[in-house]
């Protein structure tokens, strides 16, 4: 089911970030950075710039915030189903409702749920669980 | 044809007269006209009283003064020698007293010529009556008159019987049409408590549905907004270390500045919804 964890991730990823909030994604993408999670991170605070932007950055992974106005992420998410977008997608949410978790179980792209705050840790986790070999 | 037998003649077509005008009459006034009208072709007499008595009821009183209208008396007060033929249901045959007639025709005695007194007691299943007549010298009431005079005492009470019996049944329908109303009225009176209360219980729901909503979209904004700027605290402070002193005053100190300030924002929000939850319900 999962094409990075399939594949051995012998490349660096790309890594991108869709957040209505300028603030979450600028301490995210510190993280990933001190990580050394991704070679390269593109950020949007609005979804819809961000879907149009999919094709031209071809992304390997999108961290998805779930409440935002307009399109909020479960709209995001069925939009890329209607393309039959397969980019994965980690959903990065304040939400701790278990509602939204067991939704996002709907959803195949789906790799994982994170509730904010994210630390080094959790994306320390995430690192491993797809490229298990480093 | 002897003298005796021309006057039963006459006197058995009179009766049969009498009987059919009967059958017609619809109330006790009525028959005491239609009798007196025909009693004199009867028998000789100056006063013929009949008291009925039927079931529960008080008695009931025909008094006939010959040449005068009936007198008709509903609970009438009993003669003395009624109440005591009544008791011996012995007949009373003597002459008149003066105590023997209603008190307000007391008079009458005087007009009479050595009045005599008759008085008998019959009953049946449905009805007893006791049944007085008083003759006088001038036109003699004698034991041939008997049979005519049973006849006629037979069939006004039995008359009277069927006219208490047809006003009992209407009273009855009556009785009924008034309860049929009263219980239309009150099936109104329940339909209409029942709509009223269906009303209340719909408006309850609303209210409910109304609530629930308002506590859905409350425990949404703790699901999401508050603790998204929270977040932003924690993640701030969670790449904080990565920072120089002075990077860190410049950059990070401000971003945590405006996530609390946010906060403070949201919490600010959550309570106003929470009192305008709590005052919609006071006013409703």
């Amino acid at each position: 089911m999962n094409n990075l964890i399939n594949t051995g991730m012998t490349k660096l990823l790309k890594i991108m970030l869709v957040d209505d909030q300028k603030m979450a994604n600028f301490i995210n993408k510190k993280l990933i950075e001190v990580t050394e999670f991704a070679e390269k991170i593109v950020d949007y605070t609005l979804p819809q710039t961000a879907l149009l932007a999919i094709d031209t950055e071809k992304p390997d992974l999108i961290f998805l915030d779930l409440n935002m106005p307009e399109i909020n992420g479960w709209r995001f998410l069925d939009v890329l189903k209607e393309r039959n977008d397969p980019t994965q997608v980690v959903i990065v949410t304040s939400s701790t409702s278990s509602l939204d978790m067991q939704k996002a179980q709907k959803y195949n792209q789906v790799i994982d749920f994170l509730i904010k705050p994210l630390s080094k840790n959790t994306i320390l986790d995430l690192k491993n669980k797809l490229q298990p070999a480093c | 044809m002897n003298l005796s037998a021309a006057k039963y003649r006459i006197t058995y077509e009179a009766f049969s007269k009498l009987s059919g005008s009967l059958s017609k009459v619809e109330s006790l006034e009525e028959l005491g006209t239609v009798a007196n009208r025909h009693l004199k072709y009867l028998f000789n007499f100056k006063m013929l009283r009949i008291v009925m008595f039927l079931r529960n009821e008080g008695p009931v009183s025909l008094t006939f003064i010959k040449s005068k209208s009936p007198l008709i008396a509903y609970n009438d007060e009993l003669i003395a020698f009624e109440k005591q033929i009544l008791e011996s249901k012995i007949p009373i045959s003597r002459k008149l007293e003066k105590t023997d007639l209603p008190h307000n025709l007391l008079d009458l005695t005087t007009k009479w010529n050595k009045p005599k007194l008759w008085s008998w007691h019959s009953k049946s299943s449905e009805q007893e009556v006791c049944f007085s007549l008083v003759s006088d010298n001038s036109g003699i009431f004698d034991h041939s008159d008997m049979e005519i005079l049973n006849l006629l005492i037979e069939s006004i009470s039995s008359r009277y019987f069927q006219i208490y019996l047809s006003n009992q049944l209407q009273t009855k329908n009556l009785r009924l049409k008034d309860a049929i109303a009263e219980i239309e009225s009150k099936n109104k009176e329940i339909e209409r408590i029942n709509n009223n209360q269906q009303n209340i219980i719909s408006r309850r729901t609303e209210e409910l549905r109304f609530k629930n909503k308002k506590l859905l979209e409350l425990s949404e904004i703790h699901a999401h907004n508050l603790r998204e700027p929270l977040t932003r605290i924690l993640g701030l402070l969670e790449i904080a270390d990565l920072y120089s002193d002075e990077d860190l005053r410049k950059t990070i100190i401000p971003k945590l500045k405006g996530a609390a300030l946010d906060l403070d924002q949201i919490f600010k929000d959550v309570v106003s919804q929470s009192d305008e939850t709590v005052s919609n319900e006071q006013f409703n």
